[in-house]
């Protein structure tokens, strides 16, 4: 509501969230359990003096570096950069809540990246105890890393006590309330799990990149890093665990209450089944070899299957971008700012929902159906991308004035995830007149607020027509 | 500052600060020096390398050595420019969020190209970096005769550096003028050029900044090959004067850019700037009329001796306090021009409501305190770990010397 929007048309700003965010945590995770996958089984493979682990784990340490070094780094910028643009508010509330977490992530951040060099440049020359050292230190820095990100991540979803103790509130015990939130623990176990498998994935991609070893060591190290999937099996009861951690109206959401949540929950549960099932019976018990094509096919699956968890868990929030405190336009979901709004107008608050030439004063003159193309861009906007992702138009292509006046006085009570309308009575009723131009266009025209010439010239020739009419 | 442009600056986040500004602020700019420092070596030093591998096809040894060092040094210092710029990242937009979020989004699919740029850059020096030997792991370089490859490939990536560079100068730029923020009445989203008059000489400033620290680089990696004894005294000391010369060249011209980069700036922010009305305007004062021409006078006179190492430390150090005079200075600009705006948006640090954190503070100084020992343990293992192993195998390791026998 505050800053100007902007949407990437026509994939729409959720979409771009949700490919930078999701390539990155598929890269992070994959960093995590690579971590604890070089650490243990150099530790077994120093040990038992095996040289073909070892000289597999000096090749997957290069894959990290150039992996999760480079574009893991790059995209997680990339989930900053895309936020910021995206959703500065709930941005903005994250940091201003959390900073101290993120400048201790950032600490653990800075231990793995010197650490992941240190080992990497580090072989044959590093005594190897202190390369082993090394190995742990990379793997519970990364770990280190996913345990605050994930408290951070869970607060948006599930807060729990802490929308009730703002405002006016002790800061310092209600950092600790929303970190500790009510789907912290499962989170963090499902997150672990999912990185080891990860591992074990990235490892049957590894071995058959690396053209160097012959089919019988493919197997050997294949097999080494299936039992890195084993730990699949513990996903259901702690998925089961999460859920019911989650707030009835949210959990509903994904179990039937929303079809693209429950279609893309069902993508995800599939999937990692799938993942589970062809781990235990393919590479656990039968030790199956698997080659080049194969192991890229399970690692889309698991992309499919992280993916889509982490859609859902995006989507299940809706309409709330921090649950009980901020909507997905932007807009602080409490009583204070709805009466606030109700009575002087969403567009008094909103200065990037319309022209920078037109005053707020200017706004009372304006037509009915400008002004709705303003309070879209104030409140619609964050989620429906004109001419593209969720496009407005085609959902009231064919729908009476009635159901729009109607839906749109009780937007949150007909559709769950929707939030409020918020605003004044005039501005309530030029949405709806703006809603009933896009019927029959089957297009939402290009961004009503920052293109102002063509309607600036088309209201200033309207004004002039009036002021020569009297 | 302009009035031609009503402005708006969003509210500050209800949320506030969980300390005083100051817990942000210092660690904002000690980062941002530490950033500094590493994105000056990728930028720099891929832009340095360029004269530097066209003079290897003129048959120019030393140059091809040199070039070929900063292709191996660019990767690492990348990746941890990009570690060390993602916490200013962070503390900017505690502290500064309304100015920041709403320049990013006007920039909008601008911005995010500024990914596209450093992934590209990011692969391409990494693509350097393996096609040339490296002493420090032993391997050998198929690029090692092949300059005009690594010319090609450089200059890709170095294009690649200069539009991040120029996207982040436009961003900071907007983020002190909201009165920018519209642009014929509307707000209008993808820029890449902010129409104020200290982008182009600012850009150009830092620019030539990037090349003076890839210099400093040079004159330390000359130094520490030379005593790993990864290369003979002759070869050390001439890559410690290359990049004695190149830094002082580019210092001289730094000055240059750096008076008209000043001149550009409103005259209330240049009086804030000069003298010691603030504790950064202080420094910056300092270290304009003091450390600079000490550092150029240091400049020269190491070059006489380059293989003496004071002389060359001196300048290095002189080097590091520009460094700082120029973060606290940019840093004194922003506080002048945001603190300038038309009421009621004009904005100082201390208009931010304190909600503190003690605890959450306390956690996050452990985490530093044991990343720094951390780091260091790290370090010093680095340091002192094994030349790389030797092998007769014909696939062995090898640097071609500049200074054939």
């Amino acid at each position: 509501m505050h800053y100007p929007s902007y949407n990437f048309p026509p994939l729409g700003g959720g979409l771009l969230v949700a490919i930078v965010a999701i390539t990155h945590v598929v890269i992070a995770h994959f960093a995590v359990g690579a971590g604890f996958f070089i650490a243990i089984t150099q530790t077994i493979a120093v040990r038992r003096h095996d040289a073909l682990l070892l000289r597999f784990l000096r090749d997957q340490a290069k894959f990290l570096v150039l992996l999760a070094f480079v574009a893991g780094a790059v995209s997680g910028v990339g989930i900053w950069f895309s936020i910021g643009i995206v959703s500065p508010a709930a941005t903005s509330a994250l940091i201003h809540q959390f900073v101290w977490g993120w400048a201790a992530e950032y600490c653990f951040f800075l231990i793995e990246i010197v650490a992941g060099y240190v080992y990497y440049y580090g072989w044959d020359r590093l005594s190897p105890r202190r390369h082993l050292a090394v190995a742990w230190i990379y793997a519970i820095a990364a770990f280190m890393s996913l345990f605050i990100i994930n408290g951070i991540i869970t607060f948006m979803l599930t807060p729990g006590e802490w929308v009730s103790l703002q405002p006016g509130y002790n800061a310092d015990a209600a950092y600790w309330v929303a970190f500790f939130n009510p789907t912290f623990w499962p989170s963090l176990l499902l997150r672990t799990i999912s990185s080891l498998a990860l591992a074990g994935i990235f490892v049957a991609v590894t071995a058959n990149i690396h053209r160097r070893y012959s089919r019988d060591e493919k197997q050997r190290i294949i097999n080494v890093g299936s039992y890195y999937l084993v730990p699949l099996g513990a996903m259901a009861p702690l998925a089961i665990w999460y859920f019911e951690a989650l707030p009835p109206l949210v959990r509903e959401l994904a179990l039937g209450g929303a079809i693209a949540m429950t279609l893309f929950m069902s993508f995800g549960v599939v999937s990692s089944l799938f993942i589970a099932a062809y781990s235990y019976f393919g590479l656990i018990r039968r030790k199956r070899y698997i080659n080049t094509e194969t192991s890229l096919l399970l690692l889309a699956v698991a992309f499919v299957a992280t993916g889509s968890m982490e859609f859902v868990r995006e989507g299940i929030r809706k309409p709330f971008l921090i649950h009980g405190y901020l909507y997905s336009n932007g807009i602080p979901a409490t009583r204070e700012w709805q009466e606030r709004l109700d009575h002087e107008g969403v567009l008094a608050h909103a200065r990037f929902a319309y022209p920078a030439s037109l005053s707020e004063a200017d706004l009372a003159d304006r037509p009915l159906e400008e002004l709705g193309r303003y309070v879209f861009e104030a409140e619609c906007r964050a989620c429906h991308e004109p001419g593209g992702t969720n496009d407005l138009a085609p959902m009231v292509a064919r729908a009476a004035r009635e159901w729009i006046e109607a839906t749109t006085a009780d937007l949150h009570g007909v559709k769950y995830f929707m939030p409020p309308f918020m605003g004044t009575q005039r501005e309530r009723e030029a949405l709806v007149a703006y809603q009933m131009s896009l019927r029959g266009r089957g297009r939402t025209d290009a961004d009503p607020g920052h293109a102002r010439s063509a309607s600036e010239s088309r209201t200033e020739t309207q004004a002039a027509q009036r002021g020569e009419g009297k | 500052m302009s009035e031609l442009n009503p402005i708006y600056v969003p509210p500050l986040d209800p949320l506030g600060l969980p300390s005083g500004p100051l817990w942000f602020v210092v660690p904002m700019h000690a980062t941002l020096l530490l950033h500094f420092l590493f994105m000056n070596a990728v930028l720099g030093g891929t832009l340095v390398s360029l004269p530097l591998n066209v003079a290897h096809t003129g048959g120019i040894a030393l140059a091809g050595h040199v070039a070929r060092i900063l292709h191996q040094l660019v990767p690492v210092c990348l990746s941890l420019a990009i570690t060390f710029g993602v916490a200013p990242l962070l503390f900017v937009q505690v502290l500064y969020g309304p100015f920041f979020y709403t320049s990013t989004t006007l920039l909008g699919p601008v911005w995010m190209l500024l990914l596209v740029f450093l992934l590209a850059g990011f692969y391409l020096v990494y693509w350097l970096a393996y096609r040339g030997s490296n002493a420090v792991v032993g391997r050998a370089g198929p690029w090692d005769d092949r300059p005009l490859r690594r010319l090609a490939v450089a200059a890709v990536a170095s294009g690649c550096f200069l539009a991040v560079a120029w996207i982040f100068t436009n961003n900071h730029v907007l983020s002190l003028h909201p009165d920018r923020w519209p642009l014929h009445g509307a707000w209008k989203i993808g820029r890449w050029h902010v129409a104020v008059p200290m982008v182009v000489p600012r850009y150009l400033h830092n620019m030539v900044g990037a090349v003076a620290v890839a210099a400093l680089w040079i004159v330390g990696i000359g130094w520490w090959r030379r005593r790993r004894r990864v290369d003979d005294d002759a070869t050390s000391a001439a890559t410690i004067l290359l990049g004695l010369r190149i830094a002082l060249m580019a210092v001289l011209m730094q000055v240059a850019l750096g008076i008209v980069f000043y001149y550009t700036l409103d005259s209330s922010v240049r009086s804030d700037l000069r003298g010691f009305h603030t504790f950064q305007g202080g420094v910056w004062t300092v270290v304009t009329h003091a450390v600079v021409p000490a550092t150029l006078v240091g400049l020269w006179w190491a070059t006489r001796r380059p293989s003496s190492g004071w002389r060359s430390l001196l300048p290095a150090l002189g080097m590091g306090g520009i460094a700082i005079g120029m973060v606290l200075g940019r840093e004194q600009v922003r506080w002048s021009y945001l603190a300038r705006l038309a009421e009621p948006h004009a904005f100082e640090l201390s208009d931010w409501p304190i909600h503190p954190q003690p605890s959450a503070r306390l956690a996050f100084l452990m985490c530093f305190a044991l990343a720094l020992i951390t780091v260091a343990i790290l370090v010093v293992w680095a340091n002192r770990a094994a030349p790389p192993p030797t092998s007769t195998d014909a696939s062995a390791p090898r640097e071609a010397s500049p200074n054939p026998e």
